[in-house]
């Protein structure tokens, strides 16, 4: 039996927005954002100190997550992203072809707590939890099932 | 006495994918000492729409010290792999010296899966 290759592409990254999040509306109508984080992570050295080192991740997300994203995020915003890597490319204006790595967002969790007096009341709705954004769903659900090879 | 220090927030930072090794380079030595390998992952991504070719992404993949010693007497160009590792960002000059970042994958796991 020939077995296919299982695709794997997930990332789970958290870090603080660098900048405000970039957001548009396509003529059709979808919400687009991204956003550059930086990421830390903490390391003991060779000499036996503590050293930090920082990666800067750019982040799209789009439909309602990118609605959620330029809602409550802003620059300093702690942030949990979870999604894949994909790579995106781009001529630039001196002609020279580009391409980079970025996180397509399925999923970013708002790390910050909400202020005491903008708390909002409960409720049983997912769209009114502070920090909760659903994952995307693919703009025709039907497509997902059609992906399955078998 | 070391002061209490308060716990650092998790510094969450895992990619998992699945690919093909391509482009794989000699095994070198850092300017500090550190075996490096580097090589590129070819992953696809299975389209939605069977007309359509499935898109392909290219990672800059890195391993480090004795795990890519180990990676160069094994992995070869064509494998398909499984890795885990963390996003990390190098710097660098480009033709008109301006500075730019590009991510890497620093490799941390591998396990391969085929040839």
């Amino acid at each position: 039996m020939n077995i296919r290759m299982p695709s794997i592409n997930k990332v789970i990254i958290s870090g603080n927005l660098v900048e405000e999040p970039r957001t548009d509306l396509l003529e059709n109508g979808t919400h687009v954002a991204n956003f550059r984080i930086a990421s830390s992570q903490s390391f003991r050295g060779r000499d036996g100190e503590w050293h930090e080192k920082t990666c800067f991740i750019d982040v799209v997300s789009w439909r309602r997550t990118a609605e959620l994203v330029a809602e409550y995020l802003r620059k300093g915003s702690p942030v949990l992203v979870e999604g894949e890597l994909q790579t995106s490319s781009w001529q630039a204006q001196d002609g020279t072809s580009r391409s980079r790595i970025e996180i397509l967002a399925r999923r970013v969790q708002f790390l910050e707590k909400p202020q005491q007096q903008q708390q909002k009341p409960e409720s049983s709705t997912r769209e009114d939890k502070v920090g909760y954004t659903p994952a995307d769903e693919p703009p025709d659900a039907e497509a997902e099932y059609d992906d399955i090879p078998f | 006495m070391a002061q209490d220090m308060e716990p650092l927030p998790p510094a969450l930072n895992t990619v998992l994918v699945t690919g093909r090794v391509r482009r794989r380079k000699h095994l070198t030595m850092s300017s500090k000492g550190w075996y490096v390998l580097e090589f590129e992952i070819e992953a696809r991504r299975y389209s939605e729409s069977p007309a359509e070719e499935d898109p392909v992404d290219v990672f800059s993949a890195e391993a480090w010290g004795a795990f890519a010693r180990e990676l160069d007497k094994t992995m070869n160009n064509g494998d398909a792999v499984l890795v885990e590792g963390r996003l990390t960002s190098r710097e660098y000059e480009d033709r008109n010296n301006n500075r730019r970042h590009r991510m890497v994958l620093s490799i941390v796991k591998m396990d391969i899966l085929g040839g």
